[in-house]
């Protein structure tokens, strides 16, 4: 009986592991190493949000390398800036305007990305990360 | 109902729509389409809350315990999908203490709401029969026109 339950002990905790192992390799499959945060920003772009619109609604940002964004919240509605999809570490923090936040990002590999607004999903832009990307 | 039961009840009446319209105007002010429609859910139960509790005594406990279900599912939302920020802990809170000021309400008059609840299991069956009623009627209807 004690040998049966050790066993399935040694299955649920195998099989939690396995679990655990899978969805930390399908979570951000796309994005290159995290960087220390100490690792200042190759590049710092600016974005506002007026009228729960961002502008600009497009961003062009270097691949493979830190990059930082100065979001300028002009509504008096929470709002932030959130690359979809790339994971907890790219979402800013949500705050209320008028105010202005700098957000520092870790590196992203080439591609398109879109990102988005926590609060507010319907508010999206897409983010280019390009070999030769020097911030638009 | 004593004096005494009587001014307890409006006074949770009182809590229970002041707080469903703090957390349905922090939605509505927060804005995006999903809270929009939130807030719209929380100022038309708070709506119905009120006109049940003076005009439609028997729905009212049932009213309550479906508003208390909206904020429970509203938190449980929230909680799976965000975002995390302190405005949101806000209605959180007032959402939960929503659910208690209800619990409360619901607890200290059980017969009350037993009697909702039975009232409340009755309206489907009233309801089919006023559909039976009307089909019967719409049945009679086109043969008198066809003679």
């Amino acid at each position: 009986m004690t040998r049966l339950r050790s066993a399935a002990l040694v299955g649920v905790v195998a099989a939690a592991l396995a679990g655990g192992c899978g969805s930390a390799a399908t979570e951000a499959p796309a994005l290159a190493p995290a960087i220390t945060p100490a690792a200042p920003p190759a590049i710092t772009l600016g974005i506002a949000a007026e009228e729960s619109v961002f502008d600009p609604a497009g961003l062009v940002v270097p691949a493979d390398a830190p990059f930082a964004l100065r979001f300028d919240n002009r509504d008096a509605v929470p709002h932030n800036v959130a690359i979809a999809g790339a994971g907890p570490g790219y979402s800013g923090e949500v705050f209320i305007g008028p105010a202005t936040r700098t957000y520092s990002f870790a590196s992203l590999t080439a591609g398109s990305y879109m990102f988005i607004c926590d609060v507010h999903p319907e508010m999206v832009g897409t983010l280019l990360a390009t070999e030769d990307g020097d911030g638009r | 109902m004593s004096q005494t039961r009587r001014v307890l009840d409006a006074g949770l009446l009182v809590l229970i729509v002041g707080l469903t319209l703090a957390t349905g105007y922090i939605h509505f002010w927060v804005g995006g389409t999903l809270l929009l429609l939130n807030a719209a859910g929380y100022f038309a139960l708070a709506l119905v809350a009120v006109a049940s509790a003076l005009a439609y005594r028997r729905a009212y406990a049932a009213v309550l315990l479906g508003l208390a279900g909206y904020a429970g599912l509203t938190i449980a939302g929230w909680a799976v999908m965000g975002p995390y920020f302190d405005i949101a802990y806000l209605a959180k809170a007032i959402e939960i203490a929503l659910i208690a000021a209800i619990a409360v309400r619901l607890a200290g008059w059980r017969s009350e709401t037993r009697q909702s609840l039975t009232w409340l299991r009755s309206v489907p069956v009233g309801a089919r029969g006023l559909i039976g009623r009307a089909t019967a009627r719409h049945g009679i209807a086109p043969a008198s026109g066809e003679e």
